[in-house]
């Protein structure tokens, strides 16, 4: 109830100040951790399909109206998010490890209801697009675990096809 | 023993419409409850009088007061259904559940205000408010909705947690119990596209999307515009 209070009043606060207070209230690991902030907010598109493809600007949910596999159901279950990536090219890994030549993505679930994903890019580094805010790149799955996202419960990867 | 939802989801409607109906326009409401009135019959409409949150003045009025326990509810006042209860609204925060039972019998058994007493005990400029300023409150009922929901769900992708948030479908109550909502929702979406097809789809009952639109956010929005100059809306 008070971390409810507490991100009402960051609300209040100016937009500019408020973008990284809300940030850092919302996922708290990343208060010690490098992230950084490198894009403006926006509904047009989400952290799915962000996680897909950085130039797919529309938001992809397993929900009517909705980007989603014309052919897979529309469903919030972990499988159908794997069976959506799997058309991708991905596959089930173990773990977030950077590996050369392969991009991973990790699948973020809260009481068996995927809520996020984030991809990890060629430095090592991963990146996130948080709902309807900002893009962001941090160093780690684990900045983002928590309450409100959940945690990584699935590692997916596929080759690089350039590499 | 039956939850409180039980007991509200099947009690007849108009019951709750008449309650509504009789105090306020717009016919949609919150209720907030207070133990200061001893007498159980001015206590009710003391207590009718505490909805309608998002009005300032109401909001100044109960800064004037000690802040106590309380429960918040919303009810679709054309099915009965009671929406959902909220946690919280503003600095007011929910107590134990004292008083939501005492409504509950008053709707059960009949012994709820009738329009005639609500009119004549509703004090200062509640009882002042006509089309023109009810459409007035409507709006800043809406914006403090739509605000709270951005508030609340603009860090989720989960497209389910955006429209199952209790603001989100209160705004739909709203606007099933009064389609200016519909114009109201519309004029956000030309300003920007949103997550608002869900609450136009189940406002209006309609749904001008084609299946070669879905995810072109752009695209969704337009034929909503389209419909909404079409039938009159904007």
């Amino acid at each position: 109830m008070n971390d409810d209070l507490e991100l009402d009043v960051i609300f209040l606060l100016p937009l500019r100040k408020r973008t990284q207070e809300q940030i850092e209230l919302q996922w708290p690991n990343l208060k010690t951790n490098f992230y950084q902030i490198v894009s403006e907010d926006t509904e047009s598109y989400n952290c799915i399909a962000w996680a897909k493809d950085e130039n797919l600007k529309v938001p992809m949910w397993p929900f009517k109206g909705y980007y989603w596999p014309s052919d897979l159901p529309l469903i919030e279950t972990l499988q159908n998010f794997i069976n959506a990536f799997r058309k991708e090219g991905y596959e089930i890994c173990t773990d977030g490890l950077f590996e050369n030549g392969f991009e991973k993505l990790a699948i973020y679930q809260k009481e068996s209801e995927p809520l996020h994903m984030a991809r990890q890019m060629q430095d090592g580094q991963w990146t996130s697009k948080l709902g309807d805010l900002e893009d962001i790149v941090h160093s780690t799955c684990s900045e983002l675990e928590g309450e409100f996202y959940g945690w990584v419960v699935q590692y997916l990867k596929r080759e690089l096809l350039n590499n | 023993m039956p939850t409180i939802e039980n007991i509200l989801n099947n009690k007849p409607s108009h019951k709750v419409t008449q309650l509504y109906k009789g105090y306020y326009s717009r016919q949609f409401g919150f209720c907030e409850f207070t133990p200061t009135v001893e007498d159980q019959t001015e206590r009710f409409v003391n207590q009718i009088e505490m909805w309608g949150i998002c009005d300032n003045e109401k909001k100044n009025h109960w800064q004037d007061r000690i802040p106590c326990e309380f429960d918040t509810f919303i009810v679709n006042p054309l099915t009965g259904d009671l929406v959902n209860p909220i946690k919280k609204w503003g600095k007011y925060y929910l107590g134990r559940n004292t008083h939501l039972h005492d409504l509950t019998q008053h709707i059960i058994s009949g012994h709820y205000p009738t329009m005639h007493n609500v009119s004549n005990r509703i004090p200062g400029n509640i009882g002042k408010i006509n089309s023109e300023s009810g459409l007035e409150n409507l709006e800043q009922i809406f914006r403090t909705l739509t605000q709270n929901w951005h508030i609340q769900t603009k860090a989720h992708s989960s497209i389910s947690r955006k429209v199952k948030n209790i603001y989100y479908k209160t705004i739909i109550a709203l606007g099933q119990g009064d389609r200016q909502i519909v114009t109201l929702i519309l004029k956000e979406l030309q300003k920007k596209p949103d997550h608002w097809f869900q609450a136009l789809e189940e406002i209006t009952q309609e749904d001008p999307i084609r299946k070669d639109d879905f995810g072109n956010m752009e695209t969704m929005r337009n034929r909503w515009i389209e419909w909404g100059k079409k039938n009159n809306y904007l």
